[in-house]
């Protein structure tokens, strides 16, 4: 009981550090939004791959870097009601 | 409640004092004649005379034998623990009886619901007892040897004494096994209906939970009475309960606060609070609960303010420091839920109230207010308090008020430094002496809790406190001075000289003062002075120092121990300004004193004084003085003492080569003492030695050190183990500074001494000895034959279980040295052999040892062998040797990668192996092992790793899990991250949630250490049905 309690503390120390950290009642939806947002983060984060992505999308870095920077909001469209997830289970 | 005890019926107590019968008489059967006879009148009209504080033996009947007022406790029964549950003296008749009966330790016919079978109350086995307990043929009682005394020892003149049914009459060893707790506790229920099986029950909780057990359903039960009860179990389950029960009743009565109410709460909560008896650990729990439910009861709590404040208040000046931070909180949030003005208002009437110690302690609730809501908020009304007309009290409590907030709140008083000076300024001339008194005890609060900024803020009251000093007498001048003392500091360099200036006359006058009170403060302010910067050491040498030397550097001032602090103390804060030569010339008489005490004190200034400043300004002359002094104090002292040793080598250190000159004398000193039937005398001279042994050999003594190894070497039989410590220690300071080579006597006489030595069990000698031995390994090793170092590990192997840390770690690595030096087989064969002890510590420190010898003997020596005692079918050895194997990779690092292919057959067998233990230590070594082979090209071993690792992670022993994680952990770090995410993707989302926990956790940890890394591995969820999920930009393609 004692040892539950304090792994559930640890997890809330651990989230409010380290956002992207998830439980076993994460849902598909919100792991998806952290798996975008830290896909994102890193585009944003290594010059090359920005680089790469400008020269793509023929854009300049800074258009590039502001469109990932927007898409972060919400990156998998929407939150979802929860009874169309099949993870409740 | 009463326990089983009634006044004594007449036959019983008649059978003993009426009728001496020849039985054994035994030592708590007081007769007749050693009690005083009284009866209840005349205690009663003698407490009367006590209270008033009249002279007891001027009772007739009483004076015959004077009594200790220890012994009236009965009249004020105290705080009680629950382990002496005797009788209460309120509730019980037999503290009168015990003093107006005649025999009041044995009574016999104690009649209770326990059904009166007699047991003695006192504790005490009755004779009806024994007669019960004994067959009545085959003893004799026999009589009582002519002659005998009973033993007065306290604890059995507590029963023979009337006091000794009043509680805390002296120490009493109360075991639940007396013939009282047994039937005591029959009666006192620890199952409360409703309630479940609580810790203890005492009888003082009848009050408050009789209602619980009165039988009542809850169906003919009012909501009211109903939520009473549930209360009533709630607070009872917190207050006795087991930690488990206290939890969950402290969570279920704050989750509802608000529906109980607060009427209901405080109703009960705060009578409980009141009870006298309460320990120390209900106390808390009981604030607790009250902080908790005023969290959120909020502003509910208004009406019950000041009867919460009522009973916290005490809190605040009670003498346990946790008691008053608890007050302290309580009080905090209190005022936070209740607001400013209706704490104000509540508190109000209390600031003038005619009692000094409501008014105290209101001032100190204030200050806690202060504390929570701010200063400022509170600084309007204090200002109008201190400006009161109507009553000198309410000035006196509202300066008192600052004062604690100073106290309390410490350097945030700062901002509001000024609003707080200039409200007190005022009372600083009040009319009442005691409001001038607290307001410069107030000032210098502010002043202590603001140094060393904001004298700005003081300005206005330095210059009424300058008139003060000179104006006042006594008390006041006292307090005035302590203010003074506290705001020079604060000052410039140029005013803080000119107020010294000022201030000293006054001081210089009262160095004579007979009140104890004033010459502390007196030396308090000199000190403070004498650190400020403005003050120069010429004028501290020419006005100062004569009469200060004069008035407290006498023999009397060392007697006191608070005096003795501060007299030292100022001469060493002298002695920063003035120098060491000025000060220790003055002193150095002292050390032939002939006053011990004082002798101690001068000594003890004179460490302080050369420790601080070193003994470069001391003369030719004086240094001989000093020397002479020093070894006439350290001769004479009668009690050895830790001052004199520490003075002598400070001193000795100080003066360094000049010392050479009196070396052979201090020697002879030391070689006499080493000698004296006192142990601790020659405790303290083989302290000595380690405390001079460098400055010997800096003034190249080295024959008289020679000469003193020898000694101490002689004395290796000393039997007091302290001593014999002390005379390690000593040999190891000259091993340290003389070295190895040319110690006398020879390392390989000495050596073969300490081997039966190391057997000692004492912790110092082990200490000692271990270290010295540790030290000749590693320097000198080659002096020494390989068969004596062999006798000297398996005296090492019992070293692992000694307690203290450093003794283990020392003989640890002290195997590392053998090892070094003879080579590791043999020390590898005892050290595997001890894995087979039971003590797990020692097979721990074993596991350790080798770890250290594969680390200085390279691991090629150990491996093999360990990996052999593997094979051994016993648990323990092949634990010990996994546990080996952590350690040593631990230890070698990136040794390890030749190593690898080698252990993974061993690793297998032991992750796979039915106990769970085993796993978990196999885990560790593959954490160490992979840590140490990170980027060395054994991925493959180590891949091979995880795949046996992973069945593991649904193991729930926490110690297990965590180490498996732990090796998991590891081998991403080795292998990269990507590799460990495919095993973890699949469990993420699977359908048991008993699945998925361990398979997030790894997800966790993978995700801390190396989210970065991870974005190149996360899955590529198609889009089909959830195109969003889709990353595109990872179709981008150049």
């Amino acid at each position: 009981m004692a040892d539950k309690l304090r792994a559930q503390q640890q997890l809330e120390q651990l989230q409010t550090r380290f956002i992207g950290v998830g439980h076993p009642d994460t849902t598909k939806h919100e792991w998806m939004n952290n798996i975008q947002r830290d896909s994102l983060a890193s585009y944003i984060g290594n010059p090359s791959l920005l680089q790469h992505f400008s020269v793509a999308l023929n854009e300049p870095q800074r258009k590039v870097r502001t469109m990932f920077i927007d898409k972060m909001i919400q990156p998998c469209g929407p939150p979802k009601e929860k009874d169309s997830e099949m993870e409740d289970a | 409640m009463a326990p089983p005890v009634k006044q004594e019926s007449p036959p019983a107590s008649a059978e003993i004092s009426e009728k001496p019968r020849a039985r054994k008489r035994r030592w708590d059967v007081v007769g007749a004649d050693a009690l005083p006879t009284k009866t209840e009148e005349e205690l009663e009209a003698k407490l009367d005379i006590k209270l008033e504080g009249g002279d007891v033996d001027g009772n007739g009947t009483a004076g015959t034998k004077k009594r200790s007022r220890w012994d009236e406790v009965e009249a004020t029964p105290s705080r009680r623990s629950r382990w002496d549950q005797a009788p209460a003296v309120d509730a019980t008749p037999i503290g009168k009886t015990a003093l107006g009966m005649q025999t009041p330790m044995h009574v016999g016919d104690a009649v209770g619901p326990s059904g009166g079978q007699g047991f003695a109350v006192a504790g005490m086995i009755s004779d009806e007892e024994l007669d019960i307990l004994l067959p009545s043929e085959g003893y004799v009682i026999l009589e009582p040897p002519a002659g005998y005394v009973p033993i007065r020892t306290p604890a059995r003149k507590l029963l023979a004494t009337p006091a000794q049914t009043g509680s805390g009459g002296g120490f009493v060893m109360l075991e639940d096994t007396t013939a009282q707790s047994r039937a005591m506790a029959k009666q006192l229920p620890t199952d409360i209906p409703g309630v479940g099986e609580l810790q203890f029950f005492k009888e003082e909780d009848m009050k408050y939970f009789g209602k619980l057990v009165d039988g009542r359903t809850d169906t003919d039960l009012s909501l009211e009475e109903l939520k009473e009860r549930k209360i009533m179990k709630l607070l009872l389950k917190i207050k006795n309960g087991t930690p488990p029960m206290r939890k969950t009743a402290l969570r279920q009565i704050t989750d509802n606060a608000r529906q109980f109410g607060a009427q209901a709460l405080f109703n009960q909560i705060l009578p409980l609070l009141m009870e006298r008896t309460l320990e120390d650990q209900e106390r808390h729990l009981l604030v607790k609960v009250i902080d908790r439910v005023l969290y959120k009861l909020d502003d509910l709590v208004r009406p019950f303010t000041h009867k919460i404040l009522v009973v916290i208040e005490p809190l605040l000046i009670d003498e346990d420091y946790y008691a008053r931070a608890e007050g302290r909180e309580i009080i905090a949030n209190l005022a936070k839920a209740a607001g400013l003005a209706h704490m104000i208002s509540t508190m109000r009437p209390d600031i003038d109230h005619a009692d000094e110690f409501v008014r105290n302690t209101t001032a100190r609730a204030f200050a806690v207010v202060a504390s929570a809501l701010g200063i400022p908020a509170l600084l309007p009304f204090l200002k109008a308090v201190c400006g009161s007309k109507k009553s000198w009290q309410a000035r006196h409590t509202g300066v008192k008020i600052v004062q604690q907030i100073a106290i309390l709140m410490g350097c945030a008083v700062l901002p509001h430094l000024k609003g707080l000076v200039d409200c007190i300024a005022p009372c600083l001339t009040d009319e009442q002496a005691k409001v001038r008194t607290v307001t410069s005890l107030a000032l210098g609060a502010l002043a202590e809790a603001a140094a060393p900024y904001g004298i700005e803020s003081f300005d206005s009251v330095l210059e009424p406190l300058w008139l003060g000093i000179r104006r006042h007498r006594g008390k006041g001048l006292a307090a005035f001075l302590k203010c003074i003392g506290y705001i020079i500091p604060l000052m410039d360099p140029e005013y803080a000289n000119y107020y010294t200036k000022e201030v000293m006359v006054v001081l210089l006058r009262e160095f004579n003062s007979p009140d104890e009170e004033m010459k502390k403060i007196v030396l308090r302010v000199v000190q403070q002075c004498a650190a400020t910067e403005g003050v120069t050491a010429q004028y501290l040498r020419d006005e100062v120092l004569p009469s200060f030397f004069k008035s407290f550097w006498v023999r009397r001032m060392a007697l006191d121990r608070r005096n003795y602090r501060q007299v030292v103390d100022t001469t060493v804060e002298l002695a920063q300004k003035v120098g060491v030569s000025e000060i220790v010339e003055r002193i150095v008489v002292v050390l032939k004193d002939e006053s011990e005490a004082y002798r101690k004190m001068g000594v003890e200034t004179i460490e302080k004084v050369i420790a601080a400043l070193g003994a470069a300004d001391i003369s030719e002359r004086l240094e001989e003085r000093l020397i002479d002094g020093i070894l006439y104090a350290f001769q004479e002292q009668t009690v050895e003492d830790n001052i004199l040793l520490n003075g002598f080598g400070t001193v000795v250190n100080a003066l360094g080569l000049r010392t050479k000159p009196y070396l052979p004398q201090i020697v002879s000193t030391i070689l006499w003492r080493l000698n004296n039937k006192s142990a601790t005398v020659r405790q303290q001279s083989a302290d000595l030695i380690t405390r001079i042994a460098a400055v010997m050999k800096n003034c190249g003594e080295d024959v008289l050190m020679g000469k003193l190894g020898v000694v101490l070497y002689e004395y290796l039989g000393e039997e007091y183990p302290e001593v014999l410590g002390s005379i390690l220690g000593g040999l190891r300071s000259m091993v340290t500074v003389v070295g190895i080579a040319d110690m006398q006597p020879p390392i390989s006489d000495l050596l073969p001494r300490l081997t039966p030595i190391l057997r000692n069990r004492h912790e110092k000698v082990q200490e000692n000895t271990i270290d010295l031995v540790g030290r000749i390994a590693d320097r000198g090793a080659e002096y020494v034959s390989a068969r004596e170092w062999m006798r000297i590990c398996f005296e090492l192997l019992d070293m692992l279980k000694a307690h203290k840390k450093g003794i283990r770690r020392a003989a640890n690595n002290t195997f590392g040295y053998i090892a070094k030096a003879i080579g590791p087989q043999d020390v590898l064969v005892t050290l595997l052999n001890n894995l087979r002890v039971q003590e797990r510590q020692s097979r721990v420190c074993t596991a350790v040892a080798i770890g250290i010898v594969a680390e200085t003997c390279a691991p090629f020596t150990v491996l093999p062998a360990l990996m052999n005692e593997y094979r051994v079918p016993e648990l323990n050895v092949q634990n010990g040797v996994l546990k080996s194997l952590s350690f040593l990779f631990e230890y070698i690092g990136e040794m390890a990668k030749d190593y690898v292919y080698a252990v993974a057959p061993l690793l297998e067998d032991a992750l796979t192996d039915r106990d769970q233990v085993h796993r978990q230590t196999a885990a560790t070594v593959v954490r160490h092992l992979a840590l140490g082979c990170i980027g060395l090209g054994v991925e493959d071993t180590m891949v091979h790793m995880l795949n046996l690792l992973m069945p593991n992670i649904f193991e729930t022993s926490p110690h297990v899990i965590d180490r498996i994680m732990d090796g998991i952990e590891a081998v991403r770090n080795c292998v990269g991250v990507g590799i460990v995410m495919n095993y973890t993707w699949a469990g993420l989302f699977h359908p048991a949630r008993k699945v998925r926990a361990p398979y997030w956790r790894m997800y966790n940890s993978a995700y801390v250490q190396s989210a970065g890394s991870m974005v190149p591995y996360y899955p590529a969820v198609d889009g089909g049905t959830e195109p969003e999920y889709r990353r595109a930009e990872l179709d981008v393609w150049l």
